[in-house]
């Protein structure tokens, strides 16, 4: 079993290095790549592989390597059964079943232009990601980690903040979940952990409260006028103030003027020449 | 020029009248332009600059506007609250 999957394990491996770039790992065995492009599919073969022999690659737990390379990443031994811990560029193993090829090279199923692919073709369902309240489908250095996963089908919005996470909304749930995509330590996945368990117990309960149609972007068309239209809006507005003032300046004060160079009130609205400008055009 | 003396409009009705009928004439003029209209080119009557008719027609409604407000201040220096800023019951 060990050289079958071994095999396509090492060239994933390799692949991944070239990429040169830790995105995504994978946490659970529900991801299921189809038309995927690149050498990112490489790690969910392997699980693939070892579901037909075993129930779950997780059952390997405390697998030491014997004469080949051990395949589990399991949680127990965080730092050191298996070589483990060496599944990333850094961070630890703890999440990433899966994910872990042969060898130690870094073995992410996903990088920022392939998630960029996936979001911009969701039709083509390169990537199923179940939702499944068991277990998460996909971890992102342990961010996603309290049974929610995105499936494709069901992302609204896909974007970039700037801090380098990847924003995933659900248009099921009208909720935006943040993705960190590189990790630094333990204590950052942690904190970020809490902070995702925060933002989802709060994204449920607005879902759960939320009218229909909360958090979906309404297009109602706007009401444009026509440049003919918004003038004689203006046109109307300016008519409607002086008609005003001149039916409610009182008459005997018709002739006043606040100085003696001054236009008088009857003047000012006998001269707004205006009207009679425009209609001669 | 075209100011009308007060003579022609020796009452307050009249004044009112023509002033209505003044913005009459320029809203039927607007609507018979339409919106091909407003990008007709017309030299302006003081300026002599060819500009489009919708331009020129700003320019009035901003002249009518200076109007506007030196009333407001003939208002307030007699004593007396504009229509506008009063309270609407």
């Amino acid at each position: 079993m060990d050289r079958f999957t071994y095999a396509p394990v090492s060239a994933a491996a390799a692949n991944e290095f070239r990429h040169n770039e830790v995105d995504i790992s994978i946490r659970r065995m529900r991801l299921l790549l189809q038309q995927c492009s690149g050498g990112h599919d490489h790690a969910s073969l392997t699980v693939a592989t070892l579901r037909h022999v075993f129930l779950d690659p997780r059952t390997l737990t405390g697998m030491i390597s014997v004469y080949r390379e051990t395949f589990d990443r399991g949680v127990v031994f965080r730092c050191s059964v298996g070589n483990g811990d060496l599944t990333r560029t850094h961070g630890s193993s703890v999440f990433m079943d899966g994910a872990r090829p042969a060898d130690t090279d870094p073995a992410p199923v996903l990088r920022a232009g392939q998630l960029q692919k996936v979001t911009q073709h969701p039709q083509q369902r390169h990537i199923r990601v179940g939702f499944d309240l068991m277990g998460p489908a996909v971890d992102l250095e342990g961010v996603l980690s309290h049974g929610v996963a995105i499936d494709v089908r069901d992302c609204g919005k896909v974007r970039w903040d700037f801090l380098g996470s990847l924003i995933l909304q659900k248009k099921s749930l009208g909720i935006a979940f943040p993705y960190r995509l590189i990790g630094s330590n333990a204590q950052q996945k942690e904190q970020e952990a809490v902070n995702m368990e925060k933002f989802f117990v709060i994204g449920v309960v607005v879902a759960l409260v939320a009218p229909p149609g909360f958090g979906q972007t309404t297009s109602s068309p706007k009401q444009t006028l026509g440049p003919s239209a918004a003038l004689l809006s203006s046109w109307n507005e300016i008519g409607r103030k002086l008609i005003a003032m001149a039916e409610d300046f009182p008459e005997d004060n018709y002739d006043f003027k606040p100085t003696p160079a001054q236009r008088t009130f009857a003047e000012h609205c006998s001269t707004s020449r205006a009207p009679t400008i425009f209609i001669r055009m | 020029m075209d100011d009308e003396s007060r003579e022609h409009y020796k009452t307050k009705a009249a004044v009112v009248a023509y002033v209505k009928k003044s913005f009459a004439d320029g809203a039927a003029a607007i609507k018979e332009k339409g919106d091909k209209g407003m990008l007709e080119m017309v030299v302006e009557p003081e300026g002599g600059r060819t500009v489009p008719l919708q331009d020129l027609a700003y320019g009035l409604i901003e002249h009518s506007g200076a109007h506007y407000g030196q009333l407001v201040v003939y208002y307030r220096v007699a004593g007396l609250v504009p229509p506008d800023p009063r309270p609407h019951k």
